[in-house]
């Protein structure tokens, strides 16, 4: 049995999945992994290129070893926390990491959560336990940026506000049971399916540890393009139905932000996809919400999210 | 891929449980532990003050959401000025201080995220969750750990208003089910909520264990429990002293620890029992010493479920109670396996109780021996099914 499942969704990106396979392959951590992919039903040629990329890792390149991959593909395609559930029952391993297509780890990531995670689960005994990283957040044709993940701080809070940490599975690195024991990912949740999970995860007595140090160890390639803004704030309303109770504890003023930031959200993936007519609809819900704070926003950037 | 199973949500609230190290608490934590083991989805809601962990262990897959936050400053400062306020209208602040955000909360958390069942722990969590369920499509049941007399009608226990006492009746109109520890229990409350009442005692633990090979008794009177003033601990030290220089070779343990300690020692003191009477404190495993003694001595005003007499018979130890000891009295019967006496009157029928099981070894042997069979039905397989049954029963 391999030390790690590294479980990999995967819809219509093969140069994204080449990508992540490949900074599997430079991982400076010497243990045996195990690679899911699950396709969550791919167009036909791309389940044919989907194969071949597969093929290709399971053989030595020169100095670079073989992966142990195993793909699975979705008949049709049933959306990402569906995929991610195949995956988690797909776990064979102790410790398990998440990727996703597209996104890269630096070669380090792996070596530095497992020597934190060996101190950490010591040190909790049996408390579920997380090791994120920082990272960086790369626009497509744009700049990048450095995220510090902290937290020593009341994570539920943290994550609710979502600035200094962040719910990304693809930072992650935890035993199999850490994941199993927060239960399926939400099929009701297209998007930010990583946020409710994250809050399950606390709520189930977990901890999130980070890696000492400034140094970031994977790469987020963001972009909006194409996600829908609608679909983006009903995900978030649904995350605040769920977790109501979590954000009464933080009082009327904080409920009122979140909601001011889940519509500039919106507003943003509007933006960033061309559509004026939601980009007013949601900042005008944001103006409703906040409207000090979405001055201050507009004095400082205009109507720029 | 398998097709994913839809467990049934049941959430289970209690009002305090950071660091709680009681008998409601273990019962609780196990509880939870059990139905997540049985397959259904559990999530712990609890209103502590404090940040903590709780005080018994609860499996990793369950979910545990604690729902305190400070209550709004209008509330606060109503609270604050109540005692200038008339009687009904200060009841209603301080109710209103204690549980307003708590119902509020569970609201909520019903409203939104729809578990099936909600299973309340102790009067304090019963009565928020009776009236946030209401309206809601939850059905509650509310667990009652003590004789109800005391719990409904105690001024001195829970919420000390006449308001929080009449909420806690009024409210169980909203049970789905009522669960109380004995079937007798159930006689109290109104005729109208007879049908909903389900008993269910508590279990004797898995860990006590009969010691193998089997001690031999020591010349010693065990009492174990809280060292509070419903055990009346400080009685069975007086009646003690009665006796003790008639039976210089005997000896009383005390194991438990409590806010009474420093009261029963300065008793202990006083009548010149100082080496006579033993508070050796806390022991997890007490098996060895149910074993090991020749009388158990159980003297509380009231019980809910007494654990600590139970597990006394269970291990062939003659129990010595007060007859009108509910929650012992249901189980403990005078000359079957072990010995009740009156309350009250001229002499102290506790001394007596003792001398008689003291000269008499033979009625010692006799009682214990029936002690066993009069617990048998007090086991952690019976106490499960009959959860599972109440559960499936309400939730269908």
């Amino acid at each position: 049995m391999a030390a790690l499942d590294i479980l990999i969704p995967h819809y219509n990106d093969p140069k994204g999945l080449l990508l992540s396979l490949r900074s599997i392959r430079g991982q400076t951590w010497a243990g045996e992994k195990r690679i899911v992919v699950v396709d969550d039903g791919s167009a036909e040629d791309i389940q044919s290129e989907v194969k071949a990329i597969i093929e290709d890792h399971r053989s030595s390149d020169g100095d670079e070893p073989a992966l142990h991959c195993e793909v699975v593909f979705n008949k049709i395609n049933k959306g990402r926390p569906f995929t991610r559930n195949v995956l988690l029952d797909s776990i064979e391993s102790r410790y398990v990491s998440w990727l996703d297509a597209g996104d890269e780890w630096y070669p380090k990531k792996l070596a530095a959560q497992f020597e934190l995670l060996e101190v950490t689960e010591a040190a909790y005994n049996c408390r579920p336990t997380w090791i994120t990283c920082n990272y960086d957040w790369r626009w497509s044709g744009g700049k990048t940026r450095q995220n510090h993940q902290r937290t020593e701080q009341d994570q539920h809070r943290a994550l609710l506000m979502g600035s200094n940490l962040r719910a990304y599975l693809w930072t992650l690195l935890g035993s199999a049971e850490s994941f199993k024991c927060v239960g399926y990912f939400d099929e009701r949740l297209a998007r930010m399916q990583d946020l409710d999970y994250f809050i399950r995860f606390i709520s189930h007595g977990g901890i999130i540890r980070n890696i000492e140090g400034s140094h970031t160890f994977c790469v987020y390639h963001k972009s909006d393009v194409g996600r829908n803004a609608d679909e983006i704030r009903a995900c978030n309303a649904l995350i605040y139905d769920k977790h109501r109770v979590i954000f009464n504890r933080y009082g009327e003023n904080f409920k009122k932000m979140r909601l001011y930031n889940m519509d500039m959200l919106a507003a943003r993936f509007a933006q960033n996809n061309e559509d004026s007519r939601k980009v007013r609809h949601y900042l005008w819900s944001a103006f409703k919400n906040r409207p000090l704070a979405f001055m201050k926003h507009v004095s400082k950037r205009g109507l720029s999210v | 891929m398998t097709e994913r199973k839809i467990s049934k949500h049941i959430v289970l609230v209690i009002r305090i449980l950071n660091g709680r190290s009681g008998g409601a608490e273990r019962i609780y934590c196990e509880l939870a532990n059990f139905l997540e083991e049985s397959g259904y989805r559990v999530t712990c809601l609890h209103f502590d003050s404090q940040a903590g962990e709780p005080f018994y262990h609860l499996n990793s897959r369950i979910e545990r959401i604690n729902l305190f936050a400070k209550n709004s400053k209008w509330i606060t400062r109503r609270a604050a000025v109540s005692k200038y306020l008339p009687n009904r209208l200060r009841e209603q602040a301080i109710w209103d201080k204690e549980n307003k955000f708590f119902v509020r909360q569970l609201r909520d958390y019903f409203a939104l995220v729809k578990p099936d069942i909600a299973i309340s722990i102790l009067p304090p969590a019963n009565t928020p969750c009776l009236l946030a369920a209401k309206g809601t499509a939850v059905k509650v049941i509310p667990c009652n750990h003590n004789v109800p007399e005391q719990d409904y009608n105690n001024p001195n226990r829970w919420g000390k208003t006449s308001l929080d006492r009449q909420l806690r009746l009024r409210s169980l109109d909203n049970a789905a089910a009522i669960h109380v520890l004995f079937p007798d229990f159930g006689d109290w409350f109104p005729r109208h909520l007879h049908a909903r009442i389900t008993a269910i005692p508590n279990y004797i633990s898995p860990g006590i264990q009969r010691p193998d090979p089997n001690p031999l008794r020591e010349k010693t009177i065990l009492a174990v429990g809280r060292l509070v003033e419903v055990k009346n601990y400080l009685q069975l030290i007086r009646s003690w002293s009665l006796l003790a220089n008639d039976f210089p070779d005997w000896k009383v343990k005390i194991f438990g620890i409590g806010p009474q300690l420093k009261e029963m020692k300065a008793e202990i003191g006083r009548l010149g029992l100082n080496g006579r009477v033993d508070l050796p404190g806390h022991l997890v495993d007490l098996s060895g010493e149910y074993a090991k003694a020749s009388i158990f001595c159980h003297p509380a005003l009231f019980e809910g479920f007494g654990l600590s007499p139970a597990e006394a018979l269970f291990l062939e130890t003659p129990v010595l109670i007060y007859s009108d000891c509910s929650g012992v009295n249901e189980f403990v019967t005078d000359g079957l396996n072990g010995l009740a006496v009156e309350r009250g009157g001229p002499d102290d029928n506790l001394a007596n109780g003792l001398r008689r099981l003291i000269t008499n070894e033979e009625l010692r042997c006799s009682l214990g021996a029936n002690g066993p069979a009069s617990v048998s039905g007090f086991t952690l397989e019976k106490y499960r099914a009959r959860w599972i049954e109440l559960i499936e029963r309400v939730s269908s």
